[in-house]
């Protein structure tokens, strides 16, 4: 497809590898962090990790939607869906993360909950209108990628009258994210590979503060092998000249003001809450989207007792410290083992962005043998 | 181009309506990047080029490395 196969050009990669090899000190140690979850898929599905100088190490942010929900706002949500009324309608990787005892929305479902998986937002919106007797609830879930979608959707639901659909809202902000690692004292990120598509949306200035105040590279890229190898010789280059600042490789979809339209909506419809709580990283200030006044009788924790569940995550799983690029996958007791994506015990397993689902997909599951 | 901020996107072969709202400078024939059934950017395609001519390079930088050796 065309935009898609020019960028996996093999003598293209091999000459970025290597390149790669002298941008390193040999014997150092680089730690890049690829913010999203959709560049630790291309990462192992492409094999680039097979491509790296072993001086680079790659860890895996906290950009996979799903695995950031904590298991509290799981049981709400299911305590949401199993009211006789309501037919909730999610994304699909939504229905097999487990919330507390286990139990998912396709339990809920199997046990008798109107569950539905949809496509886009507007879906849902569709079931409300062809079925006025039912409250259609849509799970909001997701970065600033996905958030534009359910802000239009509710200015639609709102535009025509459409008064039995609302959205429990779950959108978090990657900004935030990034600061609450930076400033953890136990993780030391050399550099980020940006989000692509998130950045689409809300493009390249958010992560100026990454370069101003903790004087790191940020190189924005997109999905391909040649934009992750392009990016990470972009990274190398800047900590080897001593700079700290913030590139876009993915300049054919990523503007540096990002998408105007989109953010126009951001605006109308959300407002960044107070706190919001993430799995593996806690309670990050001012990092998640609420529904905005004018909206207020479309969001569903206003039409519905919402309990606020506070679960802790399951001890033996250690979904939090691969969201904070403190463990990878193998590391963890129960991966591939009492967690595997058929029957997973934490988000990073279910979410097709999770990195633990990309290093069991990938034969990753152990730590490379020194040859 | 349909009604409703909708408008008709080949996924390779298969044709579904995706909403258009955020890409207000997208043209039928253009190549545009979707999620959940929005457009979020149209493909640029001098940024596109711009890319790749970078590969290009890499290629050729690499090629004048070995022939040194």
């Amino acid at each position: 497809m065309r935009y898609v196969d020019e960028y996996r050009d093999p003598a293209a990669a091999l000459a970025i590898a290597a390149e790669l090899t002298t941008l390193v000190e040999p014997g150092s140690h680089v730690k890049l962090m690829e913010v999203c979850g959709g560049h630790t898929h291309a990462i192992y599905r492409h094999g680039i990790d097979t491509l790296l100088p072993p001086e680079v190490e790659l860890v895996h942010g906290p950009g996979c939607p799903v695995c950031v929900i904590p298991m509290g706002r799981i049981d709400d949500a299911i305590t949401i869906a199993e009211r006789p009324e309501v037919t909730f309608a999610s994304f699909g990787d939504m229905l097999r993360v487990p919330g507390g005892r286990r139990r998912s929305l396709l339990e809920a479902k199997a046990r008798g909950a109107d569950v539905r998986i949809v496509y886009s937002p507007l879906d849902a919106l569709a079931l409300a209108q062809a079925e006025p007797e039912r409250e259609v609830v849509f799970f909001g879930v997701g970065f600033e990628t996905t958030a534009p979608a359910i802000a239009l959707t509710l200015i639609r639901a709102r535009e025509l009258g459409v008064l039995n659909f609302s959205v429990f809202c779950n959108h978090v902000l990657v900004a935030p994210a990034l600061r609450a690692i930076l400033d953890s004292p136990d993780t030391a990120i050399d550099g980020f590979i940006g989000p692509g598509h998130v950045s689409t949306v809300i493009g390249t200035k958010p992560y100026d503060f990454i370069a101003r105040e903790y004087h790191r590279p940020v190189v924005v890229a997109g999905f391909e092998p040649t934009d992750i190898l392009q990016a990470v010789a972009r990274l190398l280059h800047q900590l080897r000249e001593g700079r700290a600042a913030v590139e876009n490789q993915y300049g054919r979809v990523v503007r540096d003001d990002g998408n105007p339209a989109a953010l126009a909506a951001l605006e109308r419809v959300f407002t960044v809450g107070d706190d919001f709580e993430w799995r593996g990283l806690g309670v990050i200030p001012r990092s998640g989207f609420r529904i905005g006044a004018e909206f207020a009788d479309w969001d569903a924790e206003n039409r519905f007792e919402v309990p606020g569940a506070r679960i802790e995550d399951p001890k033996a799983c250690r979904c939090g410290d691969v969201l904070r690029g403190m463990a990878k996958p193998y590391e963890c007791g129960v991966f591939g083992t009492a967690c595997t994506p058929e029957k997973p015990l934490g988000t990073c397993m279910v979410s097709s962005e999770g990195a633990c689902a990309a290093y069991y997909a990938y034969g990753r599951h152990r730590a490379k043998v020194p040859a | 181009m349909q009604q409703d901020g909708l408008a008709k996107v080949d996924f390779g072969g298969v044709r579904r309506s995706v909403n258009v709202m955020f890409t207000p400078e997208a043209e039928p024939g253009d190549w545009v990047l979707v999620h959940v059934g929005f457009a979020l950017a149209r493909v640029d395609g001098a940024e596109a080029k711009a890319t790749l001519d970078l590969l290009g390079e890499a290629i050729e930088a690499e090629l004048s490395q070995e022939m040194t050796l």
